[in-house]
């Protein structure tokens, strides 16, 4: 990281790319900082004497921390404060004004009190500013990005190793493994099916399986050392996997699992989005560890007596990871993309819920609200050709190879 | 040898096909919501009221063959229904569900064997015969429905993919050729534009600065998106003849959008032959830079650009749900999406076992051409 911001100061980096970084900073920054720009409560409100935080308080209650009642029924923008610091835009994005309904273009007279309150992107149907929309729109496009990427990194980055590092022959179970492997996994889909009530429930099952296993794995080498064992193809089975879902459009899997629920959110899209892109993680991962295993310095780790866990998190991991780290940007940004495509389709997302692709689609209904159309699709290809041109740069620069 | 090939990877189709068939089939199972109620909408016989009620949802139940087991064997709680269709009072059976997740007891499974006489073996079944089932919205028989739509979207995808191939390589080959200049670092930077703009978007701002007289008359160059519901009268090519014009701008924006990778991609893969050795050898023995150019290092780089081009097919079966959506032409994708919204089953499957089908055989297509074109790849019966 330090030799990035070095070599950006020094102006390694071509005109292009320095934009493009800049792009996403000023992204992350709306992103993040998206409630303190666009927001129908002050940043800090002075009423009656006592000094509140109404923006903090509107972020712990979208986490869930706190309970604001009325949060988005009642109309926070006429209330008023004996000193207030507002944020730049002063609506939220889910702010209804109904006077400027029913698609207000940016370059017409609104319906505004003060030059504060004007709509400078338009409104949509229902009134809600575009330019709110936008910063909220980024927001979810960052949580759900980020979040979906690790997911699939968290599931690619084992799978690939194990099947690349193991192969077809090298990962032997003994019989009674394979057979409490089969009999744990039966169990645990029948109970995670029937009676699985959350995420921590999920954790102890997983914790208390393994240990499970390990616990047959020791009381074997205790009492039985000698056991037959059984390889596993563990590669053809991992290929076999990829092949599936490489025989579908992604995007056909996701309208397929997204659009048939009824109750979906951002972390159904993550969990489903996640679930599927680990493949393409998984599959530069193996195809890394397979050139690696064959180098002279892992074969010296090998006969030096290192444990296989050993090498694989120690050694390999820190190898294998580089060059796939210019598929992870590639990754966010189609991921992005996705994710636009899945609420221009109105799947996924709660109604109330504010993204690009759901401003985008409501440029449908109504032709001739330009700003709809425009402005969402602008701020999202933007992302993408910045993100584009960064992966593409990082192929040339750091590995040769992969360039087909 | 190749005879070996090709049919060892044919075969390798059917685990695939057959598990996609399994997940497919099992989201179908865990969805919430009812084909039978469904079904008795459309003919009108709902009454939840009245006392014949559940003889007629038995009655269609039978008729779709839900009342039968899932699968060929199922590990349920002991308490639990076999079959999520046999909980009969529809207005309580997501309750019921949703109770007996939420009631905190575990209970020993109960193992059921079913043999064949269950839903997934009869459906697979008449599937591979050919029996696709019927529609539950209009009663229509699928592979009449599916045979339709996918001559629209293999039109529109042949047409566009057509002039895209057609565009992009002497553009892309004329990118590659002599120094850069003004003109050239402009259009390739448009290029790259058009690659990453999102498809959805492009299409959107067609529509609505291109096809309406929103922004004056003279934006209204193309005829406005929809086809009226006649051409399901008319046959296919009487159809073409008459909504040819409303395909022109959908062909337009996939064109542009597969154009700007393909004549990128072809760039790249000329400066890597150009860069190469041999080129060099046939320049000293005499060749013309542009001789050497087209007669030997294109050939080598149209290599990589079969596999491209072949590739591309899968990813557009995608775009077709967007532009088919957005443009409103009765297409595949127009049909899996509406079937997806409206859970009708045996269309979403139909599609879903065909667009797989067409991937796997484009990507084997893509192989044996790369092969073919490429005689240093020899044939692996392993």
């Amino acid at each position: 990281m330090r030799d990035f911001v070095k070599s950006y100061r020094k102006g390694f980096f071509p005109v292009e790319i320095k934009w493009s970084c800049r792009i996403l900073l000023v992204f992350l920054l709306i992103a993040i900082f998206g409630k303190f720009i666009a927001n129908d409560v002050p940043i800090i409100g002075k009423k009656d004497g006592h000094v509140c935080f109404p923006v903090v308080m509107d972020i712990a209650n979208d986490l869930g921390i706190i309970n604001w009642k009325n949060r988005y029924s009642y109309n926070h923008l006429d209330q008023k404060y004996d000193f207030a610091v507002k944020p730049i835009i002063p609506y939220n994005s889910r702010y209804m004004d109904n006077a400027n309904s029913g698609y207000v273009s940016p370059f017409v007279k609104q319906e505004v009190k003060h030059l504060y309150y004007r709509h400078w992107l338009g409104t949509d149907g229902l009134g809600r500013d575009v330019l709110a929309g936008l910063i909220r729109g980024s927001w979810i496009a960052m949580i759900i990005s980020l979040f979906s990427v690790l997911l699939a990194l968290a599931i690619g980055i084992p799978i690939g190793l194990l099947g690349g590092f193991y192969g077809n022959k090298d990962w032997a179970l003994s019989y009674l493994e394979i057979i409490t492997v089969v009999l744990l996994a039966i169990v645990g889909l029948y109970y995670s099916f029937y009676f699985l009530h959350g995420r921590v429930d999920l954790m102890v099952m997983i914790l208390l399986f393994s240990l499970l296993f390990w616990s047959v794995k020791w009381l074997q080498s205790r009492f039985y050392p000698n056991a037959k064992t059984r390889s596993i193809p563990l590669d053809s089975i991992l290929n076999k996997w990829v092949e599936i879902f490489k025989s579908i459009p992604t995007l056909i899997i996701l309208f397929l699992f997204l659009g048939v629920f009824v109750k979906t959110g951002v972390w159904s899209i993550v969990l489903i989005i996640g679930g599927i892109t680990w493949v393409r993680i998984s599959r530069y991962i193996r195809a890394e560890t397979l050139a690696t295993k064959e180098t002279d310095f892992i074969k010296s780790l090998k006969a030096m007596g290192n444990s296989d866990w050993n090498i694989l998190v120690r050694h390999l991991l820190p190898v294998v990871i580089p060059p796939v780290l210019v598929s992870i940007i590639f990754l966010v940004g189609s991921v992005i993309l996705m994710e636009a495509t899945l609420s221009f389709f109105g799947i996924g997302l709660s109604v109330e819920e504010v993204s690009w692709g759901g401003m985008l689609s409501e440029a449908r209904k109504y032709f001739g609200a330009w700003w709809l159309a425009l402005f969402p699709g602008l701020v999202l290809f933007t992302i993408i050709a910045a993100l584009g041109n960064i992966g593409q740069y990082a192929t040339k620069r750091l590995n040769p190879r992969l360039q087909e | 040898m190749m005879l070996e090939y090709v049919l060892k990877r044919f075969f390798s189709f059917v685990p695939t096909l057959f598990m996609v068939a399994l997940i497919l089939f099992f989201i179908k199972t865990i969805l919430p919501g009812d084909p039978v109620d469904k079904m008795m909408l459309v003919d009108g016989e709902l009454d939840i009221a009245s006392i014949t009620y559940i003889s007629e949802y038995r009655k269609v139940q039978q008729r779709l063959g839900l009342n039968k087991p899932t699968f060929y064997f199922a590990i349920v709680p002991r308490s639990y229904p076999s079959n999520r269709w046999d909980i009969i009072p529809l207005s309580s059976r997501e309750k019921v569900i949703d109770d007996y997740h939420n009631s905190h007891r575990l209970e020993w499974p109960r193992w059921e064997w079913n043999g064949t006489d269950n839903q997934f073996h009869k459906w697979i079944c008449a599937f591979t015969k050919g029996d696709w089932g019927a529609s539950i919205i209009d009663q229509k028989q699928v592979s009449s429905k599916v045979s339709v739509a996918i001559k629209w979207t293999f039109f529109l995808l042949l047409l566009s993919l057509f002039f895209a191939i057609m565009i992009s390589i002497p553009f892309g080959f004329w990118l590659s050729q002599g120094k850069s200049n003004f003109l050239k670092t402009i259009l390739e930077k448009w290029s790259f534009l058009f690659f990453s703009v999102p498809l959805f978007w492009l299409c959107t701002l067609a529509v609505v600065f291109l096809t309406t007289e929103q922004y004056g008359s003279w934006t209204n160059w193309f005829p406005s998106i929809g086809l009226d519901p006649t051409y399901q009268r008319v046959g296919f090519w009487e159809g073409i003849g008459r909504y040819g014009n409303k395909l022109i701008l959908p062909a337009i924006c996939w064109t542009l959008h597969s154009m700007a990778y393909m004549s990128t991609q072809l760039k790249v893969s000329m400066q890597n032959q150009l860069s190469m050795d041999y080129l060099i050898t046939a320049y000293a023995k005499g060749l013309s830079i542009t001789q050497g150019a087209r007669s030997h290092a294109f050939k080598n780089a149209m290599i990589p650009m079969i596999t491209l081009i072949i590739g591309s097919i899968p990813g557009a079966m995608a775009g077709s749900i967007i532009i088919e959506n957005i443009f409103n032409i009765p297409g595949m994708g127009r049909l899996l999406i509406a079937a997806i919204y409206q859970s009708d089953w045996n269309v979403v499957m139909a599609i879903v076992m065909i667009i797989a089908f067409i991937t796997m055989l484009c990507y084997l297509l893509a192989d044996l051409l790369y092969a073919y074109v490429n005689p240093k790849i020899r044939w692996k019966s392993k």
